[in-house]
């Protein structure tokens, strides 16, 4: 199914891998089902939850982690249409074998689930950008094609413009992305809320 | 960008560190005295933190100009040009090595920093290996030149030569904890679980009083997934509480684990019973840290509970 990101998910994204850009950083994608113009339903990926910066590869947290914010979408009326990473390494935008079985793990209970993959090359959004469409590129869509996860096209964000300003004053400019938290920064202090409401209501002003 | 063996990224004991730097983390507006820049500088270096914006902006903001910092000038020094080269900031790493090789012009220290930020950066990494092979030489007991060697494989990701090289150098400087975490993260990536849990049993073994050893150590055993390791799992959570009863991964762990023993086919009921116990011992004390920490999001905990209620 086709996905659109909004600027909140885009946003987030991009603070939690610069928050932490030489660990490789994971979350899911939550969104609600639309239709298009065209009678097609697509994904509205209205939000995500950064979960980990630490232990890539363990499964305990991970499952806990999951549980949890499947509660947090039922209670929303959300759906969790996929999963994210950004690597640690900055040439290498393709999904390790963790990144596959969780999103396997996401496919089989969503058969529409996605894998995001962040492509940390060439993010560089202190820099003039001739067409704002280019941040599309900092994001590689994965879908599951019999048995394997494809590279299918690139993220397909709301109003890039938009975004690319609330990124430059939220994350250039303030440094926002410091403040993030992820549910490592959770289980380390509990109050850490990594549904991070604050933020939220920050890039919510932000798009207005 | 050099992968930076020695930081602590790996290193589970660094976990909560890193918070303790957020909240002291100064809102922005407010100026921040120069004895305070110094100190949280050297509480990261001694933590061994990474947060390079910081400390740019403490450089630049508080202590650059500053001329009565005595010795520990360089040391700050130092911390600014490994700040400068995760942030590829060229005009910073110049700026901080002009500084350190006027002062030490004939110093292996600061010569490693420049090949780090020469060569190492401009990922000529063969030529990289080749100079620290020859300072190696003359000075064999410099752990820091063979962490930047694994550090160059690492960042290559030539996976037989990181577990070859670390192992050998685990044999020379067998107190290296980082190390062995490291590897254990090597072997955890390559999905080798007993021998990433061999490595946090030697943690363990040089202090058994460190509770993230045990939990890492759980975590992993708890992947495997045989009923064998999920109960080596459920013990080493539950020794990890016992260590810290407010570690919540340890807890959460314990719970997770001994809930999935209580459901495993073919186990006699008493067994069951027990686990059930745990799990439910578990519950409880999650629920008390949230009360105790009013965290709002106490609903969303509960509900996951519910669906993990036997």
């Amino acid at each position: 199914m086709e996905c659109q990101i909004s600027i909140r998910c885009f946003s987030k994204i991009m603070m939690h891998s610069l928050k932490y850009p030489y660990y490789t950083i994971n979350g899911v994608l939550l969104a609600e089902k639309r239709t298009s113009k065209d009678k097609s339903s697509f994904y509205y990926v209205v939000d995500c939850i950064p979960l980990f910066h630490m232990a890539h590869g363990l499964t305990p947290c991970m499952e806990i982690a999951l549980l949890q914010v499947a509660s947090y979408c039922k209670e929303n009326n959300l759906i969790i249409a996929g999963y994210y990473q950004a690597n640690k390494d900055y040439y290498d935008s393709t999904p390790d074998f963790f990144a596959s079985k969780i999103g396997e793990k996401i496919w089989e209970n969503n058969n529409d689930a996605i894998v995001l993959m962040v492509n940390s090359f060439g993010i560089n959004f202190s820099k003039d950008f001739d067409d704002p469409n280019e941040i599309n590129e900092t994001l590689h869509v994965y879908q599951f094609i019999e048995g394997k996860w494809k590279h299918k096209s690139n993220g397909s964000i709301e109003k890039p413009e938009a975004a690319l300003d609330v990124i430059r004053d939220l994350v250039v400019k303030k440094q926002v992305h410091l403040k993030l938290n992820d549910f490592d920064n959770h289980l380390d202090d509990i109050t850490c809320d990594w549904r991070n409401n604050a933020i939220n209501q920050e890039i919510k002003s932000l798009e207005a | 960008m050099p992968t930076e063996i020695s930081q602590s990224e790996t290193d589970p004991s660094s976990s909560s560190s890193s918070l303790r730097q957020q909240r002291q983390h100064q809102p922005a507006g407010r100026r921040i005295g120069f004895d305070e820049a110094r100190e949280i500088l050297q509480k990261w270096r001694e933590e061994n933190a990474r947060c390079p914006e910081k400390v740019r902006d403490l450089w630049i903001h508080c202590l650059s100009k500053c001329k009565s910092l005595g010795d520990e000038r360089w040391l700050i020094v130092e911390q600014v040009a490994m700040a400068g080269m995760d942030l590829h900031d060229t005009s910073l790493i110049k700026e901080c090595l002009s500084i350190l090789e006027s002062k030490f012009p004939k110093s292996s220290r600061v010569r490693r920093l420049k090949v780090m930020a020469n060569v190492e950066m401009r990922e000529r990494y063969e030529e990289a290996l080749k100079t620290y092979d020859a300072m190696i030489k003359k000075d064999e007991a410099n752990s820091i030149l063979y962490k930047r060697k694994i550090a160059i494989l690492i960042a290559q990701k030539r996976t037989p030569e990181i577990i070859k090289e670390l192992s050998e150098y685990l044999k020379k400087f067998m107190n290296d904890t980082e190390a062995w975490l490291e590897l254990c993260d090597v072997y955890i990536q390559d999905q080798a679980y007993s021998k990433a849990a061999f490595c946090m049993e030697e943690l363990i073994i040089t202090n058994p009083h460190n509770h993230l050893y045990h939990q890492r150590f759980a975590e992993i055993q708890y992947t495997i997934g045989t009923t064998e390791s999920l109960e080596l799992a459920r013990s080493y959570f539950a020794q990890a509480v016992k260590l810290n009863p407010s570690n919540l991964r340890a807890l959460y762990g314990l719970q997770l684990t001994a809930y999935t023993l209580s459901n495993q086919p073919r186990t006699v009921s008493q067994k069951k019973k027990e686990n059930a116990k745990i799990s439910a011992w578990a519950t409880t004390q999650i629920t008390k840290l949230y009360q105790e920490s009013n965290e709002k999001s106490l609903p969303v905990v509960e509900s996951m509970m519910a669906n993990l209620q036997l």
